[in-house]
């Protein structure tokens, strides 16, 4: 008997949970996202902060996007400067001075009609000591901030100590409602303001969209702004779509089942992704859609800090194999980019040759050859360097095991696979690679401070403007990654580098710049303190029913024109 | 008295006799001829796939058809390989043959045989169970990870990992936790709360955190199996101060139980009654929830590799073999690399079949 | 019996603070600190980072720092966390709710299950039932539950009957009342079960064993000689007695109320602890994770406590004297 009362007590929460799944089989409102003109996106993480000026992280700057803006933004098919705020702009005295005229008639959230008051608040809190921000390094000539004065209420002067080109792709920063934060940067309260508990009404922009609510961990809803400025052909409202929910999903599986489930519009897919969405674009009624090649850049960096090798006066002697043009060489031709390319990206990447990405049209230089993949070439030259294998084991000239550490950031599956496949080609050359991966915060603080580490896999994200790589290109940049603050240049190559950052910088004309930008490119593919991998494929799969959406590996083109179709 | 002491004789006269070696190993192989016959199938299943596993695990380089961290880079992802029986008059080739495999879609990892070219499988070949005529065309009997590498030879080898890991870590914070736990319990009084509060500063402090700091630490060049045991020193040493405050509560309801009082009055030492009286009583309950913690162990050695503290690539365990199906794609794509998972499945299944039987055997109470 | 909650108390303080100091020290072994998530980016300056360095407090020694806090919580004010910029209390407490009612859901899921089902087949021990379920529970303590909850994320997505992950719907906030308590179950009953799976399983094995070895010992072998009721004999002998190591069990679940999981609130995208924690230690967030480490550990404390309490009261072999004179 009492086994059945046991069972009974055993089914009875078996059945609870039934019943209660089949009650909440909730009336789902069908998908509404076409009718309501809402469009849903996802993004990893939650927004650290709404205020623009502090964004630090990607999320935020997903999330304030829409909400500020600049007096320029750039065009990303051109790659060109466009008006934004700013109407338009002239430069005088050989481009050391600019003057921007404001639009007119272009109103805050609360009403507030924007001036060049705003601008020059916004400019004055980059500038602010107390104020950490990522704007403030690309707006500084020589260690000098430029002179921001209003002429009126709708005309702006910048003057900068010297002619200094990339001024124009970095003054696109958000500019902030001068009414609403001046008192909190009078009071040195500013890094406190418009944190992620602030009511979202109470953040101000003038963007195309007002944020409505922010859920921690879940989503943030915006609606359309009805007085924003920017006007459609025939003077049509703008932004078309009537509102945006952005939902915060930390799993990259997850965003990907969501997007299948038709909860998010808009998805970039990873390459194995790619191929599914492939096969599945009829079905779900998706459009699937190369935009172009990564903007980044991934590569194994060789520690050439004389420091991190000298211990009580003996140089470990990978200093010399790292400094070794010929070594480097024979190492730079055993990395199997097709492999990578073909395990690690299912194909769908493309080796990287030069620093800079392909999809900067200007300053990419196309004329570098690649080292090819070749053990038998990559041997040889060792051989012929005096690195010789015995038994197995490659041994430099002076006879010491050639061995060393690499590593890169944890969680990363591509990185890792990438490091395996590197590490298997140089145990065939008789290299002993010991692979670890490290958690970033540690990495990070091995490339930054301490300068204890061999050689890393590492990736950095890249932007149209060249100059903003200065502090990894400059021998004195805190970012040198293989040889960081160097006090003087330690190589004649490093010197015409940063000859040629400088003259970069003072020519106006992109197109008269970018042979400085080419043969910086050159230097680095010759010399080898870092050996280029390969650039990920990019592709954006996005609902059939949205219109206008235009995307680019530099963002989307003209994003106030998207919406749904009518039905 | 019960059945189940029958053995107990036998190993106490080996024990005694300061006889050979010989007797004494013989008295060890009936006493466990003995307990082969009466376990039922179930446990006899369970310890032949222990046994296989440890075989597989101490004999790698002989079990695995391949080299666990040989990249077939064109054959990523390869599904398991069909395999067909020979003619007759092949068969000095080998009884058994494959096609090789050619990628047809790069993109999608889409495998086509290439039926004009036949493979030939060879038992006890170039010192292997089984392999190929030439290691340059694989044969993959549970098809190839995402970098090519043949999966079979890699769980073989990943045995080693994971069989130990489990195993040592079980026995090192249970061993603990149920010398410290019975101990405390049985004692009591200030002892017990000293001990209780330092297990709770050990539960309490951010064990991630300590694991990162310590991932931090260990230099670059520390050789593998130096990096396993700290690993298993370290998750052992995480996970015995829970398990000892539940034997603790236990030892404690077991102190005033009569046979323990009659003990204590006899004049037995406080060693010998905990020794022979407290931990007996809490054994049952001790080794099931021993085994019950081993697939932990396992699966947790995995997140240690994520912190980049565990076994590392191109190493391999079943708890890393495993993430690997993390991705959804990879999942539906390529089911096979789900197969680690079937071996820890084995293993946990085999490991608590065995403890069951072994409670059941050691409960002085079990008249079955 | 109030002495000895007095003492337990009072234990709690230094306690606290050797875990909370120990933990500071762990923290700072690791190397780096929160602002090397910002050092490789080429737009942030040095300075800037020496800015936020002084911003922060990181720039001053370890014991200083310990001070500063200790003296804080005091005040009972957390610290600020440093890549949300808000207080770390708020930013606990927004997520902590959730977090509660999903572990909450999943023990009690766990227990309702397990400890039945453990008497049933120890009753019936090497029955069809026994060997089913047993199967099955191993089944569900080998998978990961990560993996587990791709599978169910999986099954949503095909049958339709779970949402796809979250808390609660977009259109929560159009519902009327019982329809968000609908929805929030709705929401809740996929991520319950596969947090409730494992504990589940080796509950139930353990269960199963504790009946099984008292269901032959010889005070019940007795009270079935003096004729009682089988019925009685089980519930109020062997239950009883098979009780004791659930209690401390129980006294965890606790301190897992609020500890989450992270990587199925990843998969599932649950507003809760873990994930918000585990991106805490990753990016060295150190008032945040120490906010967290003193939750656990007050928890923790409270649990094994209450344990110990709710032992002497279960288990009448033990007593407040055996388990903590001074």
């Amino acid at each position: 008997m009492s086994l059945r009362r046991a069972f009974a007590m055993l089914l009875c929460p078996a059945l609870a949970a039934a019943a209660a799944a089949a009650g909440c089989r909730v009336q789902r409102p069908l998908n509404q996202h076409e009718r309501e003109q809402i469009l849903y996106q996802s993004t990893i993480s939650d927004p650290r902060t709404f205020n623009p000026i502090l964004v630090t992280d990607s999320a935020s700057g997903e999330v304030v996007g829409d909400l500020f803006e600049g007096l320029v933004r750039i065009n990303p098919i051109t790659t060109l400067p466009e008006p934004g705020l700013a109407e338009r702009w002239e430069l005088s005295e050989g481009g050391k001075t600019i003057v921007f005229h404001l639009r007119h008639g272009v109103k805050w959230f609360d009403g507030a009609p924007f001036t060049a008051r705003d601008v020059v608040f916004t400019m004055r809190a980059i500038y602010d000591p107390r104020v950490p921000n990522i704007e403030e390094p690309s707006l500084t000539v020589d260690g000098q901030p430029l002179k921001v004065e209003a002429l009126d209420d709708y005309t702006v002067r910048m003057t900068m100590p010297r002619v200094f080109a990339p001024l124009l792709y970095a003054i696109g920063v958000p500019i902030v409602p001068a009414h609403l934060l001046e008192p909190a940067l009078e009071a040195g309260k500013f890094n406190h303001t418009w944190g992620i508990n602030t009511a979202p009404e109470k953040i101000v922009g003038l963007g195309q969209f007002e944020m409505a609510r922010y859920v921690q961990a879940q989503f943030v809803q915006f609606k359309r702004y009805p007085d924003y400025w920017m006007r459609g052909e025939k003077g049509g409202r703008l932004p078309r779509l009537h509102g945006e929910t952005l939902q915060i999903v930390p799993d990259g599986n997850a965003q990907y089942l969501r997007f299948l489930a038709g909860q998010i519009d808009i998805y970039t897919p990873r390459p194995e992704e790619v191929v599914d969405l492939r096969d599945k674009q009829q079905r779900l009624g998706i459009t699937l859609k190369q935009i172009g090649i990564d903007t980044g850049s991934l590569f194994f960096a060789f520690n050439r800090n004389l420091n991190h090798y000298t211990r009580n006066g003996v140089v470990d002697p990978k200093y010399r194999w790292f400094t070794d043009l010929r070594f480097m060489r024979a190492i730079a031709h055993a990395v199997d980019k097709q492999g990578m390319i073909n395990l690690c990206f299912h194909g769908l990447a493309v080796p990287a040759v030069s620093d800079t990405s392909p999809a900067n049209k200007v300053f990419h230089n196309p004329n570098l050859k690649d080292y090819d993949y070749n053990l038998k070439e990559a041997g040889g030259l060792l051989e012929a360097a005096g690195y010789h294998l015995v038994n197995g084991v490659r041994r430099d000239p002076k006879g010491h095991r050639v061995e060393f550490n690499l590593a890169t950031n944890t969680g990363v599956n591509v990185r890792d696979e990438m490091c395996v496949i590197f590490q298997q080609d140089l145990l065939r050359l008789g290299i002993k690679v010991n692979y670890r991966p490290l958690e970033f915060t540690t990495l990070v603080d091995k490339l930054d401070s301490t300068y204890d580490w061999d050689v890393v896999l590492i990736g950095f994200t890249g932007g149209i403007e060249p100059n903003n790589g200065a502090d990894f290109l400059r021998s004195s940049g805190t970012l040198h990654l293989w040889y960081p603050k160097e006090p003087k240049p330690a190589t004649a190559w490093e010197a015409e580098i940063d000859r040629l950052l400088e003259q970069g910088t003072m020519v106006m004309d992109p197109l008269k710049r970018a042979p400085y930008y080419w043969r910086i490119q050159a230097i680095l593919h010759d010399q080898l303190p870092i050996i280029e991998t390969v650039r990920q494929v990019r592709y954006q799969a996005w609902k059939n029913s949205l219109e206008n959406f235009r995307p680019t590996v530099w963002g989307v083109y003209k994003p106030e024109w998207i919406e749904f179709r009518p039905e | 008295m019960p059945a189940s002491h029958a053995t107990m004789p036998d190993n106490h006269a080996a024990a005694l006799a300061p006889a050979t070696r010989a007797p004494r190993v013989r008295a060890l192989l009936d006493g466990l001829g003995r307990e082969w016959r009466r376990a039922s199938w179930v446990v006899r299943l369970s310890v032949s796939c222990l046994l296989v596993f440890y075989f597989m695990a101490a004999a790698s380089p002989f079990v695995a058809p391949y080299d666990p961290i040989r990249q077939y880079r064109e054959l990523p992802d390869c599904p398991p390989m069909s395999l067909h029986l020979a003619p007759p008059a092949q068969w000095a080739h080998g009884f058994f043959y494959a096609y090789p495999m050619r990628m047809s879609d790069a993109a999608a990892r889409i495998f086509t045989p290439d039926r004009t070219r036949k493979t030939y499988l060879r038992f006890f070949h170039h010192g292997h169970l089984f392999t190929t005529e030439s290691p340059g065309e694989p044969y993959f009997i549970m098809g190839s990870d995402g970098l090519g590498r043949d999966l079979f030879s890699r769980i073989v080898y990943g045995a080693r990992v994971s069989m130990c890991v489990g195993l040592i870590g079980v026995l090192i914070s249970f061993s603990l936790g149920i010398t410290v736990g019975a101990f405390s319990g049985y004692v009591g009084g200030l002892t017990d709360n000293l001990i209780m509060r330092w297990s709770e500063i050990e539960m309490s402090l951010p064990s991630f955190y300590f694991l990162l700091a310590l991932a931090a630490v260990i230099p670059a060049g520390v050789s593998p199996v130096m990096t396993f045991f700290v690993i298993v020193a370290i998750m052992s040493f995480i996970s015995w101060a829970g398990f000892a405050r539940i034997i603790r509560g236990m030892a404690a309801s077991v102190r005033s139980r009569p046979y323990v009082e009659a003990a204590r009055a006899l004049g037995a030492s406080r060693a010998r009654v905990i020794f022979l009286h407290v931990i007996p009583s809490v054994l049952g309950y001790a080794i099931v929830a021993a085994t019950l913690s081993i697939p932990g162990f396992i699966l947790g050695e995995s997140a240690l590799s994520l912190l980049g503290l565990g076994i590392q690539e191109p190493a391999a365990s079943w708890g890393n073999l495993l993430a690997q199906a993390q991705d959804v794609q990879n999942l539906a794509r390529y089911p096979w690399i789900l197969i680690p998972g079937v071996f820890i499945f084995l293993t946990v299944m085999a490991f608590n079949f065995l403890g069951d039987h072994l409670r059941d055997r050691l409960d002085p109470g079990n008249l079955g | 019996m109030a002495r000895f909650l007095l003492k337990r108390l009072l234990n709690m303080i230094p306690l606290i603070i050797g875990i909370t100091f120990l933990s500071f020290l762990v923290m700072s072994l690791a190397p780096g600190n929160f602002l090397s998530n910002l050092k490789l980016n080429p737009a942030i300056s040095p300075q800037v980072i020496r800015q936020m360095e002084a911003q922060f407090g990181l720039d001053q020694p370890l014991l200083v720092r310990y001070a500063k806090w200790l003296w804080q919580l005091l005040h009972l004010n957390l610290g600020i966390s440093m890549s949300y910029r808000v207080n770390v209390a708020s930013l606990i407490a927004s997520r902590a709710f959730n977090t509660m009612v999903l572990a909450a859901t999943s023990m009690v899921f766990a227990w309702a299950v397990a400890i039945p089902i453990g008497m049933v087949v120890a009753i019936r021990q090497n029955s069809i039932w026994d060997r089913v379920l047993s199967f099955l529970a191993f089944f569900g303590m080998s998978v990961p539950n990560f993996f587990l909850a791709f599978l169910m994320m999986y099954l949503a997505l095909r049958s339709g009957w779970f949402p796809v992950g979250g808390t609660f719907s977009v259109y929560y906030q159009s519902l009327d009342e019982w329809g968000r308590i609908a929805d929030r179950i709705n929401h809740l009953i996929l991520p319950a079960f596969v947090l409730g799976v494992a504990g589940m399983a080796s509950l139930m094995r353990l269960m199963r064993s504790q009946i099984l070895e008292i269901k032959n010992s010889e005070f019940v072998r007795t009270a079935r000689a003096k004729g009682l009721p089988e019925r009685v004999v089980i519930y109020k002998h062997v239950l009883r007695n098979a009780l004791n190591p659930f209690v401390t069990l129980a006294g965890y679940g606790l301190a897992d109320l609020l500890g989450g999981a992270a990587l199925v609130e990843a998969v599932m995208n649950l507003q809760g602890l873990g994930l918000l924690l585990l991106d805490a230690v990753r990016s060295l967030d150190i008032y945040l994770v120490m906010g967290s480490v003193l939750m656990g550990t007050v928890l923790l404390l409270l649990g094994n406590l209450l344990a110990d309490i709710a032992l002497v009261m279960v288990d009448p072999r033990v007593d407040f004297s055996s388990l903590s004179a001074d």
